[in-house]
C-alpha cells in the first residue's frame, strides 16, 4: 500500500520520529457492508494526526477497531509493537490508548472527581476484596491518584465543578470532561472523536488550545476525528481522508486542502 | 406413542395459550419497552371476570364466591376481554404513564406493584379457594386417530388461530396497527407524524390485557391440561410468557406465537414424561423447563430466534 | 426506680462526654486533605450519630427486656413505664437481617444497575446451607463454629451468584430481570426436591442451628440455647437479646463493607457500568469482571442474611423464599434509597417496622372493611394486606420520593445546614 502525498517536508518532520501506531491494511465488514476497506496509516510519536471524511466514512469504526470494540477481519494494528486485534478494550487501555466519545460517554450520575478517577481505574490496583476492606494500599492509592486527578482538573479548568454530577454540567464542560478523563488515563495515544461537535466558535477555540497544550506539554500523540475543517486544518500536522471506508488521501493540511479527490468527496463530483 | 401424542396435543394447545400471553407481552414491549410483570395478575383477573359473567356450574352449590350473571360461556369470554381491555387502558393512564422515561428498574417495580394490588383485589372478591368455570365443554373429548382430544383443546386452537390470523393479517395492516408499528420503530418520528403516543400506549395495554383475559379463561377451562379451575395460581403461567418471548425475540409478534408454541410443547412433554425423569430432576420439573430452555436460548442467541439484534453504539 | 434514675444519669453523662469529644474535633469538619476525605465519620453530626447508635445498640436489648443472672432472674425493665418489650427486639433482629440482605441487593441493583429479582434464591441458599454446615456436618464429633458456617454460606452465595455474572454481560435491563426469575423458581424447586438436604415440603427442617460463638474451648456464647442466650453457661439473656446483638454486629459489618466498596476503585467501576457499560469498558473498566464480582458480593450478602434468618427462626420451609421475598427486599431498597448503603439500613428498619405494625395491628385491622384474619377465607388476609402495603410503598416511593428515605434525609440535612437561607 503506497501512502499518497507524503512530501519531502513531511518526511523531514517525521524523519526523526518513530511510529507509535501502525495500522496496516485493515478491513472491517458487518455482514455485507464493508465499513473499512484496506486502510493503512501510521501515527508518529507526539504527532497530531487527523482523520476526516463525510459521515459514515468509517472514522468512528477505525476508533472502535483501535479500541478492540470491533475486530477487523484483515490487517493488523500495532501500538508500540503490540498487536491489538482480537484483544479486549481494557487491554488497549492498558497499552496506552485513551478515547473521548462523540456523544458523550461520561457517567452522568457520578461527580467530576469520580469520573476522572475512573479514567485512572486501569492504573490503580485492588480487587473487590481490597475494596470491601478498604485500608492500606486501597486507601493510599485513592490519595495518590486523586492528586493526579486534581492536576488534570487544574490543566483543564475543571476545579470548580469538582463535586457536581456530570449530568448536570453544561454541554461544553462535559466535552472538556471527556478530554480530562482521557488525560487521566495517561495514554500514549489519545483518540479524540469530534471533540468540538456542537460547540460555538469560542468554545471550539478553547478546546483547540487545550488540545495543543496537551500535545506540547504532555507529549501525547493524538488522532483527531472532526468535522470542523477550520479546526482540523489549524491544529493537525497530518490528515488522512476517508470516504466510504477507503483512504482517499493523506498528507499535510495544505495538500489535503487542494487535493481534487478530497474536494470531490466533500462537494460531490464537479465534472 | 399415544402418551407422546397426548402430550403433543396438550402441548400445542398450551402453546397456543402461551402464544396469546407472549403476544400480549410483545404488544406492550413494542409500544413502551416495558415488560409487564403484572400480566399474571391480569390473566387470573380475566379468568375471574369470565367467572363473574358466566357463573358457577349448575348444580354445584357450595359457598360460591360472587358471580353476577349466568351468561353463556362464549359471551362471558368476550365480556371479560372487553372488561380487561378497559382495565388495561385505565392502568396505563393511571399508573404506567407516570413511569414513562424512568429507568427500567422503576417500570418493572411499578408493574410488580400493580400485580400485588390485583392479587389483593382478587382475594377480596373471590378468596383463595378455586372456583369452577361454567364451560359447555366439561371433560368431553373426541378421538382423532386414536388420540383423545378434549373439546376445549379444539376450541382453544381455533380461537388462537383466529386471533393470530386477525392480528397478523387484519390488525397489523389497519390504521391503528400501522401506527403501533411505527411507534415501535421510532417513537419520536411517529409522534412527528401526528400519531398520539397516549393512544398507542393505551391501546397496547388494552389489547394485551384482553389477550391475557382470553388466555386466563382458556387455561381455567382446562385447555392444555395444566389447570382446571379459576384460582390465583393461574398467574404463574403468565411468567412462562417470558421464555416464549425470549425464544421468539422480544419485539417480534410472529416470534412470540412460535415461541409460545415451542415452549408449550416442551413443557407439556416434560410433564407427560414426568414419571420417567423425576428421579433425576425432581417433581414438578415441567414448571421449570421453559425457563431452562430460555437460558439455553439466551446463551446462544441473545436476541431470540426472530428478534432484531440490539445495535449498541459507543 | 433508683435503677432507672441511675441509667438516665449515665445516659446524660455519656451523651455529654460524646458531645465534648465531637466538639474537640470541630476544626477538622472541613476536608483539608485528600486523606481527610476518606475518614469514615468526619462531621460532628455523623460522629454523634454513630455514638448514639452504638449506645442504643448496646443498651436496647437490656433496657427493652428483662435481665437475669444465673438462676436468679430479675424481671427488670431498666426504664420502667416506657412501652418496651421483646417485640421491639424481634423487629430489631429482623431489621438487622434485612439490612445485610438489602445492602447486598442495593450494591447490585442500585449501584451496578443489574435488576435482579433472584435475591430470594440466594437467601434460600444461605438459609439451607446452615442446615448442612451448621448441623449435619460434624468435624471430629463437633459442629462447626457459627462464624464459620456464616462465612461458608457467604462463599456459597458468592459462588452461585457469580455464575450469573456472565449472563448479565449479555442481557440487560428487562432481559436480566426475566432470567433472574429463574433463580427464584430454581431455588424453590431445589428446596422442594432435594429432600435429604432440605427436608422438602413434607418434612421441613426445624433443627437449624443457633449461632454459637466460641471464645476458647469450653467458653462459648450460645445464642439459641433452648430459647435463651447463654454466656459461658453462667449468664443468661433471652434469645432475642442475643440475636439482636449478633445480627446488628453482622449488619454493622455489612454497612462498613458496603461503604468501603463504594468508596473504592471497584465501587466506582460498578457505578460506571451502571451508567454506561460500553464506555466503561473502553476507558478500561472490564465489564465482565465488575459485573461478576458485583453479583458475587451481592449474593454473599444475601446468603449471609439467609443464614442469619434461618438460624434465628430455627426452621425454614421451601415456600418461604418466593418472589414475594425478593419484592420485600426491593421494597426495602426503594423505600430506603436506591444506591445508598445507609438507605438500605433505613429501608430495612422501615420495612421491618411496617411488617411488625401490620402484625400487631391485627386486632384493629380486623375491624377495617374487607380485612380478613382467617387466611382461608376471602378478603384481605394479613399476608395479602401486608404485600399490598409493600406494593403501595414501593409505587409511592418510586413516584414521589425516588431517592427514598436517604434522599429525604439529605434534603433535611441540606435545609438545616443552609438555614436560615434555606427555602
Amino acid at each position: 500500500m503506497t501512502v499518497l502525498g507524503i512530501n519531502k517536508g513531511l518526511d523531514q518532520r517525521a524523519g526523526n520520529r518513530t511510529a507509535l501506531l501502525t495500522v496496516d491494511d485493515i478491513t472491517m465488514r458487518f455482514g455485507g457492508v464493508t465499513a473499512i476497506s484496506g486502510v493503512s496509516f501510521e501515527v508518529f510519536r507526539n504527532e497530531l494526526f487527523a482523520i476526516i471524511g463525510p459521515n459514515g466514512a468509517g472514522k468512528t469504526s477505525i476508533f472502535n477497531c483501535l479500541n478492540a470494540v470491533y475486530h477487523p477481519q484483515e490487517g493488523s494494528i500495532k501500538l508500540d509493537g503490540v498487536d491489538l486485534i482480537g484483544t479486549k478494550p481494557p487491554f488497549t487501555v492498558a497499552q496506552g490508548i485513551a478515547r473521548t466519545f462523540q456523544n458523550i460517554g461520561l457517567f452522568k450520575n457520578l461527580d467530576v472527581v469520580s469520573n476522572l478517577m475512573l479514567g485512572r481505574h486501569h492504573l490503580m490496583r485492588g480487587g473487590f476484596m481490597a475494596g470491601l476492606i478498604f485500608s492500606g494500599t486501597a486507601k493510599k492509592q485513592e490519595i495518590v491518584h486523586r492528586r493526579r486527578v486534581e492536576e488534570v482538573m487544574e490543566l483543564l479548568d475543571l476545579q470548580h465543578f469538582r463535586g457536581q454530577p456530570v449530568g448536570l454540567l453544561a454541554y461544553g464542560v462535559q466535552k472538556r470532561m471527556e478530554l480530562a478523563r482521557a488525560l487521566c488515563m495517561e495514554p500514549k495515544l489519545l483518540l479524540l472523536d469530534e471533540p468540538v461537535a456542537g460547540m460555538n466558535a469560542t468554545e471550539t477555540e478553547d478546546m483547540a488550545r487545550y488540545i495543543l497544550e496537551i500535545k506540547d506539554e504532555l507529549g501525547i500523540s493524538m488522532i483527531l476525528v472532526e468535522h470542523d475543517m477550520h479546526m482540523v486544518m489549524d491544529v493537525a500536522e497530518r490528515i488522512m481522508v476517508l470516504d466510504f471506508g477507503q483512504k482517499i488521501a493523506e498528507g499535510l493540511p495544505d495538500q489535503i486542502r487542494s487535493n481534487p479527490r478530497v474536494i470531490e468527496a466533500y462537494l460531490g463530483a464537479s465534472k | 406413542m399415544t402418551q407422546f401424542l397426548n402430550g403433543l396435543v396438550s402441548g400445542v394447545t398450551l402453546g397456543g395459550i402461551y402464544a396469546l400471553i407472549a403476544l400480549g407481552f410483545v404488544i406492550i414491549y413494542r409500544a413502551t419497552h416495558t415488560l409487564n410483570f403484572a400480566q399474571g395478575g391480569l390473566l387470573a383477573l380475566g379468568a375471574y371476570i369470565s367467572y363473574l359473567f358466566s357463573g358457577p356450574i349448575r348444580g354445584v352449590n357450595f359457598n360460591n364466591p360472587p358471580s353476577l350473571l349466568r351468561l353463556p360461556y362464549f359471551v362471558a369470554i368476550v365480556l371479560s376481554m372487553l372488561t380487561l381491555a378497559a382495565i388495561g387502558w385505565m392502568l396505563e393512564v393511571t399508573v404506567i404513564r407516570r413511569f414513562r422515561g424512568k429507568p427500567v428498574f422503576a417500570v418493572i417495580m411499578a408493574t410488580l406493584g400493580v400485580a400485588v394490588v390485583l392479587g389483593a383485589i382478587m382475594n377480596v372478591v373471590w378468596g383463595t379457594s378455586p372456583v369452577n368455570l361454567n364451560t359447555p365443554f366439561g371433560d368431553k373429548f373426541s378421538k382423532v386417530g386414536g388420540v383423545p382430544i378434549k373439546h376445549i383443546d379444539f376450541f382453544t386452537l381455533a380461537v388462537v388461530a383466529v386471533i393470530a390470523l386477525v392480528f397478523f393479517f387484519g390488525f397489523q395492516r389497519s390504521k391503528l396497527g400501522t401506527a403501533m408499528k411505527a411507534t415501535a420503530f421510532d417513537q419520536e418520528a411517529a409522534i412527528a407524524q401526528g400519531i398520539s403516543p397516549n393512544l398507542i400506549f393505551g391501546a397496547s395495554w388494552a389489547m394485551s390485557c384482553a389477550l391475557a383475559a382470553l388466555a386466563g379463561t382458556l387455561l381455567a377451562s382446562g385447555a392444555g391440561s395444566v389447570a382446571t379451575q379459576v384460582s390465583p395460581s393461574l398467574s404463574a403461567f403468565a411468567l412462562v410468557g417470558f421464555p416464549a418471548i425470549v425464544l421468539g425475540g422480544v419485539d417480534s409478534p410472529e416470534g412470540a406465537v412460535l415461541g409460545g408454541l415451542i415452549i408449550g410443547i416442551v413443557q407439556s412433554l416434560s410433564a407427560t414424561y414426568e414419571e420417567n425423569i423425576y428421579r433425576y430432576v425432581g417433581h414438578d420439573f415441567w414448571r421449570l423447563t421453559p425457563f431452562i430452555l430460555m437460558i439455553i436460548i439466551l446463551l446462544f442467541r441473545p436476541s431470540g430466534l426472530f428478534g432484531t439484534k440490539e445495535v449498541r453504539r459507543v | 426506680m433508683s435503677g432507672a434514675i441511675a441509667t438516665l444519669i449515665a445516659l446524660a453523662v455519656g451523651l455529654g462526654a460524646l458531645f465534648i469529644w465531637a466538639q474537640r474535633d470541630r476544626a477538622h469538619a472541613l476536608v483539608v486533605s485528600y486523606a481527610n476525605e476518606h475518614r469514615r465519620f468526619h462531621t460532628t453530626g455523623s460522629k454523634v450519630g454513630l455514638a448514639l447508635f452504638a449506645l442504643l445498640f448496646i443498651s436496647a436489648p437490656v433496657g427493652f427486656s428483662w435481665i437475669g443472672y444465673g438462676k436468679f432472674h430479675l424481671p427488670n425493665q431498666l426504664i420502667p413505664g416506657l412501652p418496651l418489650n421483646e417485640k421491639w427486639l424481634v423487629v430489631g433482629v429482623y431489621a438487622a437481617i434485612y439490612t445485610v440482605g438489602a445492602i447486598g441487593m442495593n450494591l447490585l441493583i442500585g449501584n451496578t444497575g443489574q435488576v435482579s429479582l433472584g435475591h430470594s434464591g440466594f437467601i434460600s441458599l444461605g438459609a439451607y446451607s446452615i442446615g448442612y454446615f451448621g448441623q449435619d456436618l460434624t468435624v471430629g464429633g463437633k459442629h462447626l463454629p457459627g462464624v464459620l458456617w456464616v462465612v461458608i454460606a457467604g462463599v456459597l452465595g458468592a459462588a452461585v451468584s457469580a455464575a450469573v455474572g456472565p449472563f448479565a454481560l449479555r442481557l440487560r435491563g428487562n432481559y436480566l430481570a426475566m432470567v433472574s426469575l429463574l433463580l427464584v423458581f430454581l431455588a424453590e424447586h431445589v428446596a422442594r426436591n432435594w429432600v435429604s438436604f432440605t427436608g422438602g415440603d413434607s418434612n421441613p427442617r426445624n433443627d437449624l442451628p443457633g449461632f454459637v460463638f466460641t471464645i476458647w474451648p469450653g467458653k462459648s456464647i450460645r445464642f439459641n440455647d433452648g430459647g435463651s442466650t447463654s454466656f459461658f453457661d453462667t449468664f443468661f439473656l433471652t434469645k432475642n437479646q442475643g440475636y439482636f446483638w449478633l445480627c446488628w454486629v453482622f449488619a454493622a459489618i455489612a454497612v462498613v463493607l458496603g461503604r468501603n466498596l463504594l468508596r473504592s476503585r471497584q465501587g466506582r467501576a460498578m457505578m460506571a457500568v451502571r451508567d454506561r457499560d460500553l464506555s466503561a469498558e473502553i476507558i478500561g473498566v472490564p465489564q465482565m469482571y465488575t459485573k461478576t464480582w458485583a453479583f458475587a458480593v451481592s449474593g454473599a450478602f444475601a446468603a449471609v442474611a439467609g443464614a442469619l434468618y434461618a438460624s434465628y427462626l430455627g426452621s425454614v420451609q421451601p415456600g418461604s423464599f418466593g418472589l414475594d421475598f425478593s419484592i420485600l427486599f426491593i421494597a426495602m431498597i426503594v423505600v430506603g434509597g436506591v444506591g445508598s448503603v445507609y438507605g438500605s439500613v433505613l429501608g430495612a428498619i422501615g420495612i421491618a417496622m411496617v411488617k411488625d405494625a401490620i402484625d400487631s395491628a391485627k386486632p384493629l385491622l380486623q375491624h377495617l372493611p374487607l380485612v380478613q384474619i382467617d387466611p382461608a377465607k376471602r378478603g384481605l388476609t394479613l399476608d395479602i394486606f401486608s404485600s399490598l402495603i409493600y406494593g403501595l410503598l414501593l409505587v409511592l416511593f418510586l413516584v414521589y420520593f425516588p431517592a427514598g428515605l436517604a434522599g429525604l434525609w439529605g434534603r433535611i440535612k441540606r435545609f438545616f445546614s443552609a438555614w436560615p437561607f434555606a427555602s
